[in-house]
This record gives structure tokens, C-alpha cells and sequence, in this order.
């Protein structure tokens, strides 16, 4: 018996799409499910600053229609109360059978996957983090060259960051930085030496947000609508894509929650729902992107497997910096997302990442819980303080996290979140070393504003199912495929033999595009 | 369980009999007449009757409610206790509970009679092994019995009298009364003994007379201030048997009312008794739409707090759905004063009320009242100063404004804060 499909994919976000690129191209018969979820909500229809002065119906994006950012008081970030984003978010853990204990557990059934939500922070593993994966490097750089042309990045020529970062060569001009970044850039510039000589470099956010048109997508004009959803389609979402793929003869797309795989006469099943209605579908390939948590519970269940397996994530923490020299100053639309990174080296083999944030896109109700005030004198104080401030946060390697996974009986996901001893102390070291390394740049750490995040919060998952060159059960080879379970291939986080401090998304796509190229050609190695 | 209710038509006994059936069990009435449609299964029952009375060898509990009338006389409480005797003899020979629903009056050398037979009966029904029910002043639902005598005359009179030094009343909710009939008859850990059912907390009679009027009947009533000793020497003058056909002995007990302590009795029966303000309510439409009057107050005295100007209509209504949509649905009980002046909520809106219990379900909607406050034109300006004039001495000056504002409230919430969480009956955590 013929399967269906060459390949079927899990799952349409940045991992599945950058998968499914070089096979369709090669001609493969491949199908794409995911869960179903439209992204689009309601987006703000004109510059932030004058929607918020004129609009009327404001509400509707702010907070929905239906009320949503209200039903999400206790979500960990103001994206996740985002109306635009509501289908994004909305019955991942439910459908996927997650639960987890001290853990921040994300996922999403919508097209495009989490990238709609995402800060859209790109970086490119060192050769150094390279080295963990078990391909030869050319392989990577190739593919992470075309995922960027594809996806579009902006960043400068170059700064301090460019080695870092890696990715000058392929990005658009910046995006202009606001008043409060430029004045703090400029400081730095003029204290580079002993900056760097403390172990912290700052450059500009390398994101994966056009400043130049791209396709059907507009370059950023500036308008502050970031958190609530771009209508020029300037920050990149893998449901852009998917509209790309759909062009093809060669590409199907269905929606389905795929709760098992089986394996079935030479070929593979996938088993699960759509809508209320059990599906059945076969493929010669299986390539799991469903994002690294559900990817890992249908791993997990395929082996049997029933041992805990070692999660990743990134440790994280926010703060607020305040520039006195602006306070005082009206509020400007301005971009939403990163603006300045920064790279503090905490150790030699450990580094922190970490990017600032422009304040006048997010809403005051996010910052005016933590206030020691009463909610009418603390609206007050952030309406006269906030202006001159920016929010900033940074993440620590992933190896610094201690999360683990397993199935049940039942065949659930279960995640145990925790951290590595040594964490909390190190989140420490850098919240001090930071306050001494802004203020040299003029901007002053609010006190008590320093705070670390619970595990999961970053939603950095990755490494669950990690590629080796020798890989055993509960391991991937060098074509993500599943030690034990020849045909099915791992091409998510869940993949990543290493999780630094950067940002992984990029990475994600990178090898992803790299295990579609080889089976493209008909070349892995089991 | 099988249950026989004796009173079943009046006030308690028809609440009790329906919440016994909706919880699965059979009920028997016992009284005079069969009363009401619906009523099920019932038998002739007359306190005056002095034959014996069968129990069926099935039945779980006997819960004796019912009362001859007035007692008037010596001879009417013999008769009342005698008969009362007869029924629990007949109960303890078939196995059963027996329950007997007294009073809070009921006491030795109680001033009425009504007191004073109830504390007779207390002792038999003790010494033969039954169980005793006091009540304290139960109101709600239908306007029965003396929490119908309330509501008539307060719906009656414009003019209140506030009596002075001021009795207190220990309330309890008939629903909440039935729930606890219903624990005592169904519990099989506890032994026989004397139950107290009401408000840990007394309150003044004047203003439960003054929640009948503001949240049942929804109608202003002014209060005029009147010497108990009045009463008392009005009863001394007409003499007992009058004073009993008016009604003024009734009132006279309330002014020697002992307070009771429930809150052991209430953990025991884990009873978890509803607010005064909120059981006051009417549980109909009437009384939803009344819900969502008192939430549209309490919208706009929210956002007012948080705006420090008076809200649209529009936001007002998203305030009301949000509540509805993600809460219960039912209003806050915030003092009145907060809604004709909302930046008292600043006392309120204070860690050492937020964070305890009670308080998070206000903080719930003051974050609400924030979020939805921005999301409007005016929000924005009064939460990022869209429109007006910035610059660093406007912003200095409002931040030191808030700071102070901030000491002054702070030092009002440390004084004001305990005496009303006393009063809402919560620990104060701070």
C-alpha cells in the first residue's frame, strides 16, 4: 500500500515551513496540518498615538470584543492578552494533553504557530555552539543564509554585536531607534572602552522585522503597533509562508490536532482530530514540528518511552531603566520591539542576552500592579515617569535550566519546571552588573523593578530530543530522526543538541530548512 | 432521607421542605392543612391535637417547626409543651432525629413567654436525647413571618424609628437556615446538643431594617432616633396580653436578645453563611436586574476612582459584561459612601485589604476598572497624557502629588481599614 503523502508535516510555524520549503521544491507530494487556529484578531488601524487619542473603539483591540485581555489577568505577558492574538494562545496545553507544575507551558494550534506572538529576536549559533550539532557547519550557515533572505531581517552594518549576532550580511537597514535608545547609544559610544572592558557590549536588536518592503509585506513605518498586531506585516509570522507554500501544486494543508503516530505497511499514520472528527492519515515521512513540547509528548508516546527527559529553557528576568535626562518628555510612537541588545559575559563560557524596550506601545494597567501605590496615585506617577523609561529583559543559557518531561500512562505530557542551582545567583550577579552598566549610559535601574521570571516563562523550549552523532533511544541523528523509529524526523526545538542564551527561533528554521534540503535529495544518514 | 417537617407551610418550614426535595429527599409536611400546591406527601398535624402521632419506622429526622399561635397565657405554653412532648416521644420510638427549631429569645427568665416556652421545650427535647436549632433573626425569601411583619412596615412607613442605645440582631438567611436543618439532620459525627445559627457578628437592628429597605424593597427611608425605654414602658402600661396582640411584645424581645456565639457551631455544620447585604437581595429577575443596577454603581464609581472624571456609558457597560462574563456577576458590597464619592475606594485599595481574601476579588476589578479605564480616549490621556501638556516640572509635580496623596491614604486605610474588616468579619492580615 502507497502512503498519502512523501512527507507530512506537523505543525506550520517558523520550524514546519522552513522544513517544508526545499521539499516541496523538489517536487515531494507534502501535507502541512496544524490546528486550524485563524491568528487574525482585530488590529489598531492607524498610528498607536493617534488610535489611542481618536479611536473610539480602541477597546476592541486593546482588549477584544469578547473581553479577552480581561479573562487573562494572570497570563505571564501582556502579548498573550492581545486580542490579535487570542487564537494564537487559546487550548494549546488542552488539545495536546500538557500539564506542568512550575512551569510556564506555551504552545499554539494556529497557523503560523507561536511566530505570530514572537518578539521576532533573530541570532545565528557561534561555530563554538555549532559544534554540538552533528552536521557539517556548512550545512547550517547555508541554511541559515536562506531562511534570513527569506524571512527578511533588519540590523545594522555593523557595531559590536555583528560577531555576536552573525547575520549583518543578509539584514535590512535598522529600524530607527526612539529618543530614549539614541541618547543611551550615544553614551555608549562614548564609554565603549570601559563598558567593554566589564564584560558588556551593546549594539543594535537583530530582528526579524523588514524596514524595507518584501514581497507582498511593508517595511516598518514606525507606528507603534507591535504588541497589537502590525497591519503592514512587517514583523515576520510563518502563517506568511504558509500562504507561500499553498501557491504550490505539491502542497497540501489540513487541520488536524495529531494525537499519535503508528507506524502502518511501510509507511507512516498519523492519528488524531479535526474539529470533533477522528483522522487517519499516512505519509512515507513524518516530520514533527508541532513545537517543541507537543512534538516531544508524540515522540515520547511513538517510543514508548516512559523515562523523563531533560528540557530546556532559558532563564529569564525583565527590568525597568529610567533616563532622568528625558524626564519629562511627551510620548512618541515608537517601535515596540527590541531596539538596543546588549551581551553582559558573566563568566567566560557564560553570557547573557538581552534586549531594551521602547514603554509607550505597552499599557500602564501591565506595570501598575507592581506599584507600592494605590492604583489611582501609581496611574499618576507612571503617566509622569514612564516616558522616560524603557523595559528590558534578558535570558541566561539554556543549560542553566532544570525542567523535566515525561509521558504517563495515558500517554500525557507532564512538565516539571526548575532551575540549576547556581541560577538565582547568577540572575543576581547580572541584575547588579547591569544597574552598574546602565548607569554609565544614563539610565537608572527602578529599584525593585529586577525580576526573574518562572521556568518556561521565556518559551525557549528546546532539546528534548536532541541530535548526536551516535544517538540513542530518546535521541535524534543527524537528520532529526528518531533513534529507533526510521522515518519519522524531529525538525523543531525539541531537536536542538544546545540552547544558548540567543535567541533559538532563527536556528529552529535554520535546521530545519537544512534536514528538508537532505531529504530533499533523498541523503540522510539514520 | 426521609424527613417530617412540622410547620411546613410557614415561613422556615415551606423554604425548608422545598430545598430537602431539591436535594433528593423525601419529605412528609405535617400541619393543619395541606397548604400550597405541591406540597407532596403530607399529614394532619394540629399542635392543639392531643392524640399521639405515628412516625413512620423509616423516616430520618423529624424537624419540629411548628407553633400553636400566640401565647398568651400559662396554660397556652403547657399545652405547647406538652404537645411538643408528645411528638418527640413518638420520634424517639421510631429511631428517628428529632430536631426542634427553636429561638435565640429561648432562656430561663426570658421576657416573654414565647421565650420562655421554647426554653422548656429546649430541656425536654435535651434530656430525651434530640437536637435544638437556634436561629437568629431570619430574613429572606418570601416575606413571611417576622421578617414579613419587617418588610410590610418598612415598605409601609416613610418614617423609621432608630431605636436607642441600639438592639442587635444576629441574622440568618432562611436558605442558609435550611442548609443548616438539613447538616444537623444529616450529619451522623455530632452529638445531640443546642446548635446557634446566625451571624457571628450582631448588627444593629436599625440597620437591618435599613438593608430591608435599601436592598430588598429599594426605597429611602428616613430614620428617626427612638428611646427604647419608650417600648419597655409601653408594654408595662398596656399590660402582656395587649402588647402581644400589637406586636410590641415581639419588639420588646428584641432589646433583650443574648448574644449568641455561633461561629463553632457554624464550622462545625461547615455552613459558610451569606452576606447580610447580599442575601437581602430578591433571587428573581427582579433581583438580577437589581444586580446589574448595583454593578453599573459600582462601574462607574470604579472607573471614576481610576479616571478621576466620570466615565462614558459605553465603558461602564464593558465594566458590567466583564463582571458578568468572568466573575459571578454579583455586585461588591462597598460601603455606600464609596459610591457617592469614589476616591474613598483609596481606602480600600490598600495591600492590607487586597491581599487578604475578601479583598482579591476587589482587586480583580480594579484591574478591570484600569484595563478598560486606558483602552478609551479619555484613558489615554489620563494614563499616558495624550493631549496634554508634558515637561519635567508638570511630571515632578504629579509625581510628588501622587506620593503624597499616596502617605495620606495610606494613613487613612491604617485607622479605617480594621474597624470595617471587623465588621465584614475577616481576619485582618497585615
Amino acid at each position: 500500500m502507497t502512503a498519502d503523502f512523501d512527507v507530512i508535516i506537523v505543525g506550520s510555524g517558523p520550524a514546519g515551513v522552513s522544513a517544508a520549503f526545499p521539499l516541496v521544491a523538489a517536487g515531494k507530494k507534502v501535507l502541512m496540518v496544524d490546528g486550524g487556529n485563524s491568528p487574525a484578531g482585530e488590529l489598531p488601524r492607524q498610528p498607536f498615538l493617534a488610535a489611542r487619542e481618536y479611536d473610539q473603539e480602541q477597546w476592541k483591540w486593546m482588549i477584544g470584543s469578547d473581553l479577552h485581555a480581561l479573562g487573562m489577568h494572570d497570563a505571564i505577558s501582556p502579548k498573550m492578552r492581545v486580542p490579535a492574538h487570542a487564537k494564537v494562545f487559546s487550548e494549546f496545553n488542552t488539545a495536546n494533553h500538557i500539564n506542568s507544575e512550575n512551569f510556564v507551558a506555551i504552545g499554539s494550534l494556529a497557523q503560523g504557530g507561536l511566530s505570530n506572538a514572537w518578539g521576532c529576536g533573530v541570532a545565528r549559533f557561534s561555530s563554538a555552539e555549532l559544534e554540538e550539532f552533528p552536521c557539517p557547519p556548512f550545512e547550517l550557515e547555508n541554511a541559515y543564509r536562506l531562511v534570513a533572505q527569506r524571512i527578511g531581517i533588519s540590523g545594522p552594518e555593523a557595531d559590536d554585536l555583528s560577531d555576536y549576532f552573525g547575520l549583518d550580511s543578509w539584514s535590512q537597514p535598522p529600524i530607527a531607534m526612539d529618543a530614549l535608545h539614541e541618547r543611551m547609544y550615544a553614551r555608549y559610544e562614548k564609554h565603549r572602552q570601559s563598558l567593554n572592558g566589564t564584560g558588556f557590549r551593546l549594539g543594535r536588536s537583530r530582528i526579524a522585522v523588514l524596514s524595507q518592503d518584501l514581497g507582498r509585506r511593508q517595511g516598518c513605518n514606525n507606528q507603534g503597533n507591535c504588541l497589537y498586531g502590525c497591519d503592514r506585516g512587517a514583523l515576520y509570522s510563518a502563517s506568511t509562508d504558509l500562504a507561500a507554500l499553498k501557491l504550490f501544486p505539491n502542497f497540501y494543508h489540513q487541520t488536524m490536532v495529531v494525537d499519535a503516530l503508528r507506524q502502518g505497511d511501510g509507511h507512516w499514520l498519523i492519528e488524531g482530530t479535526a474539529g470533533k472528527q477522528a483522522k487517519s492519515l499516512s505519509g512515507s515521512r513524518i516530520l514533527l514540528a508541532a513545537g517543541t513540547l507537543a512534538t516531544t509528548r508524540l515522540a515520547l508516546n511513538a517510543l514508548q518511552m516512559q523515562q523523563s527527559v531533560r528540557l530546556l529553557s532559558c532563564p529569564t528576568a525583565a527590568f525597568v531603566l529610567c533616563l532622568p535626562s528625558s524626564f519629562g518628555a511627551a510620548r512618541h510612537t515608537g517601535f515596540g520591539l527590541g531596539q538596543l541588545s546588549f551581551v553582559l559575559s558573566l563568566r567566560d563560557d557564560i553570557h547573557v542576552l538581552g534586549s531594551t524596550f521602547a514603554t509607550s506601545g505597552l499599557p500602564i494597567s501591565e506595570f501598575v500592579n507592581y506599584l507600592p501605590l494605590r492604583r489611582r496615585y501609581g496611574v499618576d506617577l507612571l503617566k509622569a515617569l514612564l516616558s522616560s523609561c524603557v523595559v528590558g529583559n534578558l535570558f541566561l543559557p539554556g543549560n542553566l535550566s532544570d525542567n523535566h518531561v515525561s509521558v504517563d500512562g495515558a500517554g500525557a505530557l507532564h512538565i516539571k519546571g526548575g532551575f540549576k542551582e547556581e541560577t538565582a545567583v547568577l540572575l543576581k550577579t547580572a541584575g547588579s552588573r547591569l544597574r552598574k552598566a546602565y548607569a554609565q549610559l544614563g539610565a537608572y535601574m527602578l529599584p525593585m523593578s529586577f525580576t526573574a521570571a518562572k521556568a518556561g516563562a521565556d518559551i525557549h523550549y528546546a532539546g528534548t530530543l536532541p541530535m548526536r552523532i551516535n544517538p540513542v533511544r530518546g535521541e535524534t541523528g543527524s537528520s532529526g530522526e528518531l533513534f529507533g523509529l526510521a522515518g519519522v524526523h524531529v525538525v523543531d526545538g525539541a531537536a536542538l543538541p544546545l540552547l544558548s542564551e540567543k535567541s533559538h527561533t532563527l536556528t529552529i528554521m535554520a535546521n530545519a530548512t537544512r534536514i528538508g534540503e537532505r531529504l530533499a535529495v533523498g541523503y540522510h544518514c539514520a | 432521607m426521609k424527613l417530617l417537617i412540622t410547620g411546613a407551610n410557614g415561613y422556615i418550614g415551606a423554604k425548608l421542605r422545598h430545598i430537602a426535595k431539591d436535594r433528593g429527599h423525601e419529605v412528609i409536611s405535617l400541619s393543619r392543612t395541606k397548604g400550597g400546591a405541591n406540597t407532596g406527601e403530607w399529614s394532619h398535624y394540629d399542635i392543639g391535637d392531643k392524640v399521639p402521632i405515628e412516625i413512620p419506622a423509616d423516616a430520618g429526622a423529624v424537624i419540629h417547626l411548628a407553633i400553636s399561635g400566640k401565647l398568651a397565657s400559662e396554660s397556652d405554653c403547657v399545652a405547647e409543651i406538652s404537645s411538643a412532648c408528645l411528638l418527640l416521644k413518638a420520634t424517639l420510638r421510631s429511631g428517628a432525629k428529632f430536631i426542634f427549631v427553636s429561638s435565640q429569645t429561648a432562656s430561663k427568665d426570658a421576657p416573654t413567654m414565647y421565650g420562655r416556652t421554647k426554653w422548656a421545650i429546649e430541656q425536654e427535647v435535651l434530656k430525651a436525647g434530640g437536637w435544638v436549632v437556634r436561629p437568629g433573626q431570619v430574613y429572606g425569601g418570601d416575606e413571611k413571618g417576622l421578617f414579613g411583619i419587617l418588610s410590610a412596615t418598612v415598605r409601609s412607613l416613610p418614617v423609621l424609628p432608630a431605636f436607642f442605645p441600639a438592639p442587635r440582631v444576629q441574622p440568618v438567611h432562611v436558605d442558609d437556615l435550611a442548609n443548616a436543618l438539613l447538616a444537623v439532620a444529616g450529619r451522623q459525627d455530632l452529638t445531640p446538643r443546642i446548635f446557634c445559627i446566625a451571624a457571628a457578628q450582631p448588627v444593629a437592628f436599625t440597620h437591618f431594617l435599613g438593608l430591608i429597605a435599601s436592598e430588598r424593597l429599594r426605597v429611602r427611608r428616613i430614620f428617626v432616633p427612638v428611646p427604647t425605654f419608650l417600648v419597655r414602658a409601653a408594654t408595662l402600661v398596656l399590660g402582656e396580653r395587649i402588647s402581644i396582640k400589637l406586636g410590641i411584645e415581639r419588639l420588646a424581645s428584641l432589646f433583650a436578645l443574648p448574644q449568641m456565639h455561633t461561629a463553632e457551631d457554624l464550622r462545625s455544620l461547615a455552613l459558610d453563611l451569606r452576606s447580610l447585604q447580599s442575601g437581602m437581595r430578591r433571587a428573581t429577575i427582579v433581583g438580577e436586574r437589581q444586580n446589574r443596577r448595583s454593578l453599573a454603581r459600582e462601574a462607574k464609581s470604579m472607573l471614576t476612582y481610576v479616571l478621576k472624571r466620570k466615565p462614558g456609558l459605553a465603558v461602564q457597560g464593558r465594566y458590567v459584561r466583564a463582571v458578568e462574563l468572568f466573575r459571578s456577576g454579583v455586585p461588591l458590597e462597598l460601603p455606600a459612601f464609596m459610591l457617592h464619592a469614589p476616591l474613598a475606594l483609596a481606602l480600600l485599595d490598600d495591600r492590607g485589604f487586597t491581599s487578604s481574601a475578601t479583598g482579591k476579588e476587589f482587586l480583580w476589578r480594579l484591574n478591570t476598572a484600569t484595563i478598560l479605564a486606558e483602552a478609551t480616549t479619555v484613558g489615554a490621556s489620563r494614563f499616558i497624557g495624550i493631549g496634554e501638556h508634558s515637561g519635567a516640572v508638570r511630571y515632578g509635580m504629579l509625581i510628588a502629588w501622587s506620593v503624597v496623596m499616596e502617605a495620606v491614604w495610606r494613613l487613612s486605610s491604617f485607622f479605617w481599614l480594621p474597624i470595617y474588616l471587623r465588621r465584614l468579619n475577616v481576619e485582618f492580615t497585615k
